[in-house]
């Protein structure tokens, strides 16, 4: 019979046990979601490096020959080595005007069994020897609608050569690529090439030579001590330091992608199982006070107070459980669709969706816990009283004067009704603002990510890099160079820069990265801090991106020892000038005249930013490819705006997801309050009612303390959401980007009126309920 | 009785009201026409479910008739909107119920408040709260108050609004005799000083002895109607 009662219970209250079985099911599904999305990257990706030996070791060099790599292999701790051609070459793909650089990456046979193997997606490998076929990797295919059998043009060594497609692959180096240049996924402008080793080698002019040498250690082998033996034997042979998986950039992105999602899997479920937890705990109050009497007749009858309290968990269990079968369905819904997405970024053979009972069974135990948890401490006040005080009426609320009277004074009777109401369960309010204030955050939080992205970018490319046009010369060049440049018709200004690859060391610490050398009065790149000020570069002295001077330990003041890896090599002791706030990557700056000197060689620039009349862009572009001197042409804006669209499209995405939480939050909260005011107070509104109050009016009295707890919680909500915006941003590597926290006021209005709208929603479908109170039952009826 | 006083306030004639209870109709009133005029006391009298709460419910615009007519001061109601319904309870019509009724979050003043509010010609809070007797207790929250003085805070909440009906389902239902008398003692007051037409419904047969005229009804019908001339103060009467 109890189970017909707990059947007959649940349909009563179905509507509000929806609203909390799905608040259950969106701590599940986030839960799932994330878990089974990371395990499953992370398995693929284990997959794929074991499966295409992906190596410990990445070094770049000039120029070495052959026999180095057999010193390399008998270095301790490595197992294999292989040598390579690596070099990044201007393209131009058929019909397209767009500045494409590509890396060349030489092949070795069997390509199968190489470190760094490739994983042909479509069409074949390369024929070994063939001297013009080459294999793309997919995501640059994709972009162009690259198919098998399409040519493309390459300016190798100053010489142009015309190349055929034989197929698309992927490789364990490239699973996530980043443009060199922007330091941000970007297909169309960056693509990877995989060509026959001897046909690279002969078009670079490195016959019998290597220029890049991956690296397989044994087990048990000390990174830092291979690395640094390996730097000590390619030294003299330019090289520019070699990094561990650690500091792989696709590798290293990857596993940044994991860890947010293994701290998702945690942040989103403890929110959604929280609320749910607190609406339960208020539902099951409710419920147990209007079943007092059944209670005690129940007990009266002979049920142990055992049986009864199983029954109201049940009643709590019957919740969760519905929201367990819409929590896993939702899970693994959206661990799919967040792989497909991910499946445009990381390229692997297969990204296949992982199905592990644990995260499945945690979710639900989780969930189910907090919920029993939050139902407890009603059950037990249910079943604790006696049957014959049971089976009296309860006690009418008891209000007092309170302080707060003479401020009532001024308000009108029904606003003092709302005001006395709210306050005298203070804690209840603040818990139901509190849930608001979560759902306004979630939104806010997403919103804050898109805005500070765009806002950094809108400065990257609109403030700090104004150049249309960005050239790479083939090496340093006299300053004559750039005036050379600024003569091309079409182009109406031109400034050089130093661009210089260094080791920078302090102590026992070291980095390879860039030392740009500065004019002191460039229009075209303005050196700008994260809070938008004009830095300028000091005379003399080394300027440190902050995380650069943090990571070697080194503040404005000390010295450091600089190794330059490009022609001679010299070395010299820096002092810092300043550890600078920029936005991207890990550089150094210096005064150009001050890098001059340190390297020992008259005025040179290698990289040159041309200001371009629009109308012009393309005639300039296809002038410059055809100069010997250029080894690589950009366009900024064009980078801008297709990274834009790729980075924005999977927040916009997210962002409504997120929207959709953040609703489904509110509803639970307002639905569930509002619906247990009615209950509670129909009495009352049946009251007013008679006294000849308008339903309008009587909307007041019962959504009055709903519209507190909205405004309360939106209003707490907007700041903790900018809060938890910086969180996020601050998961994302400092080494890569800085974003200062950003968040416009359309974004604040847009969260909270997705809040208000999916509570005004929620009232108003209570509303119409308190219009069908049956006035005279209502007062008939004894409390 | 002058012939102002005379005149009808609220008019029902052939009034019929059938409850549809699950599979079975009920027919709660069946045919009834009854007057109520301006400045007299009523006393409806009847046992359980002989239809005295419907006819007062219908009275005061809390329920429609099934069918038949109901005008109050030449104005029809027999089929009102919701709106106007409204209006007239808010307008012309004060409520006392069994159980009092009052919003447990204000305090006495305060549930005299709410209804002035929204009156047109209201009296002051405090001056209805004078004519109950309960000046002393303005600041207390019903929780603090006996029954008795809650019902009289009820009473005071009716006739804020100096409404021309005064409609009391069983005041003293919840009430020991003593109490009962107080109570029954302000109604008296209210409809003597202020002239409020008051009809009251009781199955306690001795209230009649306060009433101007007393209506009896069985079974849905009036079983009768009777003047009583020698109308006694409530202190006099016992029961």
């Amino acid at each position: 019979m109890l189970r017909r009662k707990l059947a007959r219970d649940l349909w009563r209250l179905r509507g509000q046990g929806f609203t909390i079985a799905l608040l259950v099911g969106c701590g599940i599904a986030s839960f799932v979601t994330a878990v089974t999305a990371s395990s499953s990257l992370e398995a693929s990706l284990a997959d794929f490096y074991a499966d295409a030996r992906f190596a410990d070791v990445f070094v770049h060099l000039e120029r070495a020959p052959l026999p180095v790599l057999d010193r390399l292999r008998d270095l301790p701790g490595v197992a294999a080595v292989e040598g390579r051609v690596v070099g990044d070459f201007r393209m131009q793909i058929d019909g397209g005007s767009e500045p494409v650089v590509a890396r060349f990456v030489s092949l070795r046979w069997p390509a199968e069994t190489q470190l760094d193997a490739t994983r042909i997606i479509d069409g074949r490998q390369v024929q070994p020897g063939s001297a013009d076929e080459v294999v793309v990797s997919v995501s640059f295919a994709e972009a162009w609608g690259l198919k098998p059998g399409a040519t493309i043009t390459t300016v190798i060594d100053g010489r142009r050569a015309r190349l055929r497609m034989v197929g698309t692959a992927v490789s364990p180096e490239f699973v996530y690529s980043l443009a060199p240049r922007t330091g941000l996924p970007d297909p169309r402008h960056f693509g990877v090439v995989w060509m026959d080793g001897d046909a690279l080698a002969k078009a670079d002019g490195m016959v019998g030579a290597f220029d890049d040498a991956v690296i397989q250690l044994g087990a048990g082998a000390d990174e830092r001590e291979a690395i640094d033996r390996v730097d000590a034997l390619l030294e003299p042979y330019g090289g520019l330091g070699a990094v561990g998986r650690g500091d792989q950039s696709s590798h290293r992105l990857v596993t940044q992608k994991v860890q947010q999602l293994s701290r998702m899997a945690v942040a989103l479920p403890l929110v959604f199982l929280g609320v749910a937890a607190f609406l339960l705990n208020v539902l099951l109050s409710r419920i147990v006070g209007t079943q007092r009497e059944q209670i005690a007749t129940l007990k009266a009858l002979g049920y142990r107070t055992r049986e009864l309290a199983w029954h109201y968990l049940e009643l709590a269990g019957a919740i969760c459980a519905v929201g367990a079968v819409l929590g896993v369905a939702l899970g693994l819904l959206g661990a799919d669709g967040l792989l497909v997405a991910y499946a445009r970024y990381f390229r692997l053979p297969a990204l296949v969706l992982r199905l592990d009972a644990w995260p499945v069974a945690v979710g639900v135990l989780v969930a189910c816990a907090a919920a029993l948890a939050g139902t407890l401490r009603a059950v037990g006040r249910a079943v604790s009283v006696p049957p014959a005080e049971a089976m009296r009426p309860e006690a009418p609320p008891t209000y007092r004067a309170s302080p707060l009277d003479r401020v009532y004074r001024f308000l009108a009777p029904a606003t003092r009704m709302v005001l006395r109401d709210a306050t005298r369960r203070p804690l209840r309010l603040l818990l139901s603002a509190w849930s608001i204030a979560l759902a306004t955050a979630i939104v806010v939080a997403g919103s804050a990510a898109v805005d500070s992205l765009t806002e950094a970018l809108g400065v990257i490319f609109e403030v700090s890099r104004r150049e249309d046009v960005t050239v790479t010369l083939d090496r340093a060049r006299p300053w004559r160079a750039v005036s050379d440049l600024a003569h091309v018709p079409g182009v109406v200004a031109a400034e050089g820069e130093r661009v210089v690859p260094v080791r920078l060391r302090a102590g026992p610490r070291s980095r390879t990265t860039a030392i740009l050398g500065l004019l002191p009065d460039m229009d075209m790149h303005r050196l700008l801090d994260t809070r938008m000020r004009t830095l300028a570069v000091a005379s003399s002295g080394l300027s440190l991106s902050r995380p650069l001077g943090e990571w070697l330990g080194v503040d404005a003041g000390d010295e450091l020892e600089v190794d330059v890896l490009e022609a001679d090599r010299p070395k010299a002791r820096v002092r810092v000038a300043a550890l600078i706030d920029d936005f991207l990557g890990l550089s150094g700056y210096m005064d150009a005249a001050a890098l001059e000197r340190l390297l020992g060689e008259t005025a040179a620039a290698n990289q040159v930013l041309l200001e371009v009349d629009r109308r012009d862009l393309d005639d300039v572009a296809h002038r410059l490819d055809d100069m010997p001197a250029v080894a690589g042409v950009s366009r900024p804006a064009l980078d801008r705006g297709l990274v834009y669209a790729e980075v924005a499209d999977s927040f916009v995405m997210l962002e409504v997801i997120l929207a959709l939480f953040a609703a489904i939050i509110a509803v639970g909260v307002v639905y569930n309050n509002a619906r247990i005011a009615l209950e509670l107070r129909s009495r009352d509104l049946a009251t007013l009612r008679i006294l000849g109050f308008r339903r309008t009016e009587l909307a007041v009295v019962l959504l009055g303390e709903q519209a507190i707890q909205v405004v309360l919680g939106v209003a707490f909500g907007l700041p903790l959401g900018r809060w938890m915006g910086a969180a996020t941003l601050s998961a994302i590597d400092r080494e890569l980007i800085r974003i200062p926290p950003s968040l416009s006021p359309a974004s604040q209005v847009a969260a909270a009126c997705v809040v208000v709208l999916a509570a005004m929603l929620s009232a108003l479908r209570v509303r119409r309920q308190s219009d069908r109170l049956d006035l005279v039952a209502v007062l008939k009826a004894r409390d | 009785m002058t012939e102002i006083a005379n005149a009808v306030v609220v008019r029902a004639r052939r009034l019929v009201k059938t409850y549809q209870m699950g599979e079975v109709a009920v027919q709660a009133l069946r045919g009834v026409d009854f007057d109520l005029r301006r400045g007299e006391l009523v006393v409806l009298l009847g046992p359980s479910g002989s239809g005295k709460s419907t006819l007062l419910n219908i009275l005061g615009g809390l329920d429609a008739p099934t069918s038949g007519e109901l005008a109050y001061a030449g104005t029809d109601l027999s089929h009102p909107s919701e709106e106007r319904l409204t209006s007239f309870r808010r307008e012309h019509i004060g409520f006392v119920f069994q159980f009092y009724n009052l919003i447990p979050g204000l305090t006495a003043l305060e549930n005299v408040a709410l209804v002035a509010e929204i009156a047109t010609k209201p009296m002051s809070p405090d001056e209805a709260l004078v004519r109950v007797g309960l000046t002393e207790r303005r600041d207390h929250f019903p929780s603090q108050m006996s029954g008795g003085e809650q019902q009289r805070v009820a009473i005071a909440r009716a006739i804020v609004k100096r409404p021309e009906i005064l409609l009391c389902d069983e005041p003293t239902g919840a009430l020991d005799a003593a109490t009962g008398r107080l109570v029954l003692e302000v109604l008296d007051r209210v409809n003597r000083q202020l002239g409020t037409s008051v009809a009251v419904v009781t199955h306690n047969a001795p209230i009649a002895q306060m009433a101007d005229r007393v209506v009896t009804l069985a079974d849905g019908r009036i079983a009768s109607d009777t003047p009583n001339p020698h109308r006694k103060p409530p202190s006099e009467v016992s029961w």
